[in-house]
């Protein structure tokens, strides 16, 4: 397997790991919507999977990409 | 109320949809990956550097396996053959902009655009063409513009790029200002290649300033920090604390961190690393006043630079040997040797003005009016041009 490439069971085993965290963390921390927060977890974890590569614990990565994201929302949001 | 509860079906069954597609995406990178090596070289090799163009034409190429096959190949050419890694990075951007829009999720495609324009322009700004790899690294952030998540760890990569080129340029205070910035976006992501990287970057930024103490404290802490350093990044470290403590006057520290760096670059089998360490070394005699040791330690590194074609450091090295040998009262060898380096500027084809720089010394030198100062002010000179290629020359001492 070439350097950086998750395998497709590890790729769903990372999503159904961490969806439902990044899920709850958008709605509890940010105060989201169900829908908002999923789209926004969705999308977290979809740029994961250009990142991993670079990437050692991908706890912490996912936590700090969903703060930076849902700060960007909730920015973008009040800014409207 | 769905939004009351934090999983409910909807979300379980939207969730299922999602799977589905996050790990068709990750199958399709993966073969995309695993195809993209031998076909993109393939295409490559049969094709004209200057036909690359109507490769973009073609489907098959127009994947996320070939951009990236693309930046291995950009990073393995850019210090080996740079005018070669810009027809790549080129042709990288090239097929990013002609993949189509729906072909992966909006997000990837974000970041494929935003990482063959990061890329461009890191070669752009190793070809010294930095106005132009600011523009790059502008595309790049507007690639990752629009989306409903800030792709921070992207943008920071992009960020920190920006700040090499800045540094560059001479623009030192705002490239710290971006190396602080994503070396903190670096740390809370867990990448702790790129912290390492942008602590490094803020530590010579430091030391282009001539805040020696500042750089070296940097290198320092990120030495002792827990960040797991491979062995050459270790021999970088111990080289850069050696330059600075020669600076700052501190010899034995300088002494013990060169002779680290240098049995580190041996072991890594890096001669040009190595010779630039034995640089230092030189250098670090010539303050020490050991002139004479000096001039001699030089010699055969400049040799080891003239080598590897790098007339310019073989250069810079000769003036140090210029400067000692000034300083011994020999001035018929220090005249024929700065007629050598103007010799090898002249034929390596390098800056008209470090040439100038280096004929009024050669005549200074023939005249008996040049100075150890002389050779000092012409070596800042020339070591100047690589941030400010248009930069004047001033006779005057």
């Amino acid at each position: 397997m070439p350097a950086g490439s998750l395998h497709v069971l590890d790729a769903e085993g990372l999503y159904v790991r961490h969806f439902p965290v990044l899920l709850e963390a958008a709605m509890r921390k940010f105060a989201m919507g169900v829908e908002e927060a999923e789209e926004l977890a969705h999308d977290v974890l979809l740029a994961s999977l250009l990142q991993q590569q670079r990437v050692v614990n991908m706890d912490a990565h996912l936590a700090a990409a969903l703060d930076a994201a849902a700060q960007k929302q909730r920015g973008s949001r009040h800014g409207r | 109320m769905g939004d009351e509860t934090p999983v409910d079906l909807r979300a379980l069954l939207a969730k299922r949809n999602r799977l589905a597609e996050f790990a068709a995406l990750a199958r399709r990178l993966e073969a995309e990956r695993a195809g993209a090596a031998s076909m993109l070289e393939h295409a490559l090799r049969t094709t004209p550097v200057e036909r690359w163009d109507s490769l973009v034409q073609r489907p098959e190429l127009r994947t996320n396996g070939t951009i990236e096959r693309l930046a291995e190949l950009v990073n393995t050419e850019l210090t080996r053959n740079p005018r070669h890694a810009e027809k790549l990075a080129r042709f990288a951007v090239a097929i990013a902009e002609k993949i189509a829009d729906d072909a992966y999720p909006r997000v990837t495609i974000a970041q494929i655009r935003g990482s063959a324009w990061k890329d461009y322009g890191k070669v752009l700004s190793y070809l010294a063409r930095h106005g132009e790899a600011l523009q790059s690294f502008d595309r790049a952030e507007a690639a990752l513009d629009g989306l409903r998540a800030d792709l921070a760890h992207d943008r920071s990569i992009i960020h920190l790029n920006r700040a090499i080129t800045l540094s560059e340029m001479g623009q030192h205070q705002q490239a710290l200002r971006y190396l602080a910035d994503c070396g903190t976006t670096f740390k809370q992501h867990g990448d702790t290649k790129l912290y390492i990287l942008s602590e490094f970057a803020e530590g010579v930024v430091l030391q282009r300033l001539g805040k020696y103490r500042e750089a070296r404290e940097t290198y320092l802490l990120l030495l002792a920090s827990s960040a797991e350093l491979d062995r050459a990044t270790r021999a970088s470290l111990h080289q850069d604390i050696g330059m600075c403590s020669t600076e700052l006057g501190d010899f034995d520290a300088a002494g013990a961190n060169l002779a680290k760096a240098i049995a580190l670059h041996h072991e890594l089998g890096q001669p040009i690393e190595l010779a630039r360490a034995e640089y230092g070394r030189g250098r670090l005699l010539l303050r020490k006043r050991l002139y004479a040791q000096a001039v001699e330690h030089l010699r055969p590194v400049r040799h080891r630079f003239l080598m590897h074609s790098l007339a310019e450091e073989a250069g810079l090295c000769g003036l140090e040997m210029v400067e000692g040998l000034l300083l011994l009262a020999r001035a018929e060898e220090a005249e024929r040797l700065a007629q050598t380096i103007l010799s090898e500027f002249l034929a390596a084809n390098l800056n008209s003005r470090a040439i100038t720089a280096l004929g009024y010394l050669t005549e200074a030198i023939a005249a008996r009016k040049a100075t150890p100062k002389t050779a000092i002010r012409v070596r800042e000179y020339v070591l100047s041009l690589r941030t400010s290629p248009e930069r004047e020359f001033e006779t005057h001492d």
